[in-house]
């Protein structure tokens, strides 16, 4: 077996193309059918390129070195139960949940503070971080998120804002994203999304399995899939919705509206810009679709007059008000 | 351009304060903190060729701090499965303490270079490796082709012989 530091130990990587070969072969000369044909062959591989000699004696290292392993060690180790953490995280959680004002307090102290968190982006702003466990995470506008770990769990608080995460199974079996609302459970490789908005709390889960438990509830929550999303508070997870397979749409820095409202147009615009974004309750009923730059916030303002009856009035560039177009009530 | 000693004296003095206290925040737990503020300046040591490039210091000895922190756990979590195992096996065959040490290497070789893969593949290749189990009898384990063990075999094969960081 090679050592763990390949610069102590001197010895260079293998091509990765003549590790996956001789892998290969190993394969073929371990199964019930090789024949002695496939023997030769492989003697032939062997002799074709000192690395491929290498690779092999590598191998035969690796063999030997799992002769060593008791029968009654092996498995029970190399394939201990990944999902142990998960359960015992779990069981902690439920112990919390049975005095639920420590687990709430214990998020209303949080180590950190908004401008301190590890990762976090501005209004107007998005960006992908890679952690160190191979999960990608992108963060969305106004973004606030932490990263913990402990022997059980690997751990993201999201603070503020809006992630999508792509889980990576390296180090740790699932990854899990604190929310006030409560805490999200996700399966090594599922990839979703997690918003937080003022009571609530979105989570739509594009691949993989996601297990979401409400931080005061004493059920196991609910499990979401691919293609589902559902919205929960400190108690309950309400009924799932579909959701969009390629994850939410401000990933490819779009707002998109299918007949929305007005009001609920401004809001979302208003978390991607500096300042407020009023809309006057005359016009707020009015319903708007299309696929919008997120990018260009200011122009996607400039052109909603062309677009509904309405007027963008800017009393400063921080603060702008949508109201009924000129002539009308 | 201070001399590398200097500057990982320099860095030790400057940051390993605030090294601690970030990570006792991460992991929550001082002795453990502790230890991984020993091992990151270790790494730095000894990658101490590498610091004339590093323009930020503090995000430079996070980065090695994170890893080390993810490796620290998976070995802990590995090495409680090993005590529990070794707990139940008949005293006559348990391993001598010096055997016990190189097998808990040997885990570790292989755990750490097999812990990218899925765990159906992982499963696969250890039954294969270990208990010596034909790939059609893994196949009916884990309910799925021959063919795909064959896959989790290769996949296997190809984790360990590339291991080495």
């Amino acid at each position: 077996m090679p050592t763990r530091d390949s610069v102590a130990s001197g010895e260079a990587r293998l091509n990765r193309n003549v590790a996956r070969e001789a892998a290969r072969w190993l394969m073929r000369l371990g199964s019930e059918q090789a024949t002695s044909a496939d023997i030769r062959a492989c003697d032939q591989w062997r002799a074709d390129n000192p690395e491929h000699e290498r690779a092999w004696q590598r191998a035969q290292a690796l063999s030997r070195a799992f002769e060593l392993i008791p029968a009654e060690v092996g498995m029970a180790t190399l394939d201990r139960p990944v999902s142990r953490s998960r359960r015992t995280a779990l069981k902690t959680l439920a112990a919390l949940l049975a005095v639920s004002p420590v687990a709430w307090s214990t998020w209303n102290a949080p180590p950190v503070v908004r401008w301190r968190a590890d990762y976090r982006t501005a209004a107007g702003e998005r960006r992908e971080v890679m952690l160190t466990d191979g999960s990608r995470v992108s963060l969305n506008t106004a973004t606030a998120l932490d990263e913990t770990w402990s022997n059980a769990e690997h751990k993201l608080w999201l603070r503020e804002g809006e992630i999508y995460v792509q889980a990576s199974p390296e180090f740790y079996p699932s990854l899990h994203v604190a929310t006030p609302q409560g805490t999200i459970y996700a399966d090594a490789s599922a990839h979703f999304a997690v918003r937080l908005n003022a009571q609530q709390c979105l989570v739509s889960v594009a691949a993989g399995n996601v297990q979401v438990l409400p931080a005061q509830t004493e059920t196991r929550g609910a499990r979401l899939s691919a293609a589902q999303q559902a919205a929960f508070d400190a108690h309950t997870v309400y009924p799932w919705q579909p959701a969009d397979l390629q994850g939410p749409d401000w990933l490819r820095g779009t707002l998109h509206a299918d007949a929305m409202r007005l009001d609920t147009f401004a809001a979302e615009l208003a978390r991607y810009r500096p300042g407020i974004v009023r809309c006057d309750p005359a016009v707020a009923d009015l319903r708007i679709s299309g696929t919008f730059q997120l990018n260009n916030t200011d122009g996607v303002l400039q052109a909603l007059p062309a677009l509904l009856p309405v007027q963008v009035n800017y009393r400063t560039s921080y603060w702008i008000t949508l109201g009924p177009a000129s002539g009308q009530t | 351009m201070p001399a590398p000693q200097d500057a990982v004296h320099g860095l030790y003095r400057d940051h390993r304060g605030w090294l601690d206290g970030w990570l006792r925040r991460k992991v929550g737990n001082a002795c453990d903190a502790a230890d991984l503020v020993q091992d990151t300046f270790v790494r730095v040591l000894r990658h101490r060729a590498e610091l004339a490039k590093v323009r930020e210091p503090r995000a430079y000895l996070t980065t090695i701090a994170k890893r080390l922190v993810l490796n620290h756990y998976r070995r802990s979590s590995l090495e409680q499965a090993y005590q529990e195992a070794l707990a139940a096996m008949p005293e006559p065959l348990a391993p001598s303490p010096e055997q016990q040490l190189l097998i808990l290497e040997i885990l570790h070789d292989i755990d750490s270079a097999l812990h990218t893969l899925p765990a159906r593949a992982r499963q696969a290749f250890l039954l294969a490796q270990l208990e010596h189990l034909p790939y059609n009898d893994i196949a009916l384990r884990l309910q799925v082709s021959v063919r795909t063990v064959q896959r989790y075999i290769v996949q296997g094969y190809e984790q360990c012989l590339l291991a080495t960081a």
